[in-house]
């Protein structure tokens, strides 16, 4: 994890590393996922 | 949700349950805009099945393609607090509602939370009453931990979409309806 102070003094947090892990991790079991996904939730994800 | 699809295996069980637990540390540090869905598979774990399968498949897939986002906290004043409240109601399987707020300074979210409601409600006015209830404490504790630091809060504004919620926690049973009268106003 990044954690980088901008000029602004925003502080802008950065996990790639551990979300690309994690995405490695998964796509080892499943080779369907689609990256140009829009958005995180299935409409009937309730 | 449907639970009439086939269970998983025991390796794609513990597969989802890493992979969920993986993405619910990510959620709490980097990436709140998947609270939703992470809050949600987190409850499916113990009984995941092939429906919860593609839920999981569909969060990666977008973190996938939003990989260079990142949170960005920042401020414009330290003495303004801005907090949204909405929620959606009842569409969890056993009729609650879900619940979300977030507080910020102008730039990106300080605190931000989703969750199922505590309480069943009748009307989608009632659930938004309860969701400010229930997210309330947390720009409270903000308010106070920013008082703590020196900072006079002079705004503190809370913004929903709902008229009949904002004007009941306004004027409390005053403008309750016969609908509404029975809600115990916390």
């Amino acid at each position: 994890m990044k954690i980088i102070i901008n000029e602004d003094r925003a502080v802008m947090i950065d996990m790639k590393e551990s979300m690309q892990k994690v995405i490695e991790f998964y796509e080892e079991y499943d080779h369907n996922v689609d990256p140009d996904t829009t958005t995180s939730a299935a409409y009937y994800l309730f | 949700m449907n639970d009439d699809t086939e269970e998983l295996d025991k390796e794609e069980s513990e597969v989802f349950h890493s992979a969920t637990a993986k993405l619910l540390y990510i959620m709490q540090r980097a990436r709140p805009d998947i609270e939703t869905v992470v809050t949600f598979l987190m409850k499916r774990v113990s009984k995941r099945n092939v429906d919860d399968w593609k839920k999981l498949r569909k969060v990666i897939g977008f973190l996938k393609g939003k990989i260079d986002e990142k949170r960005i906290i920042g401020a414009t004043s330290l003495t303004e607090i801005l907090t949204f409240i909405d929620s959606a109601y009842a569409v969890h399987a056993n009729c609650q509602s879900r619940t979300g707020g977030l507080s910020s300074f102008e730039i990106g979210a300080v605190h931000a939370r989703s969750k199922s409601s505590k309480i069943n409600v009748k009307s989608s006015t009632e659930s938004e009453l309860v969701s400010t209830s229930e997210y309330l404490p947390h720009t409270l504790w903000l308010r106070h931990f920013m008082i703590g630091h020196g900072y006079e809060i002079k705004d503190n504004v809370v913004y929903q979409d709902n008229k009949s919620a904002i004007l009941m926690e306004i004027n409390g049973r005053k403008s309750c309806t016969r609908n509404s009268r029975h809600i115990n106003i916390r």
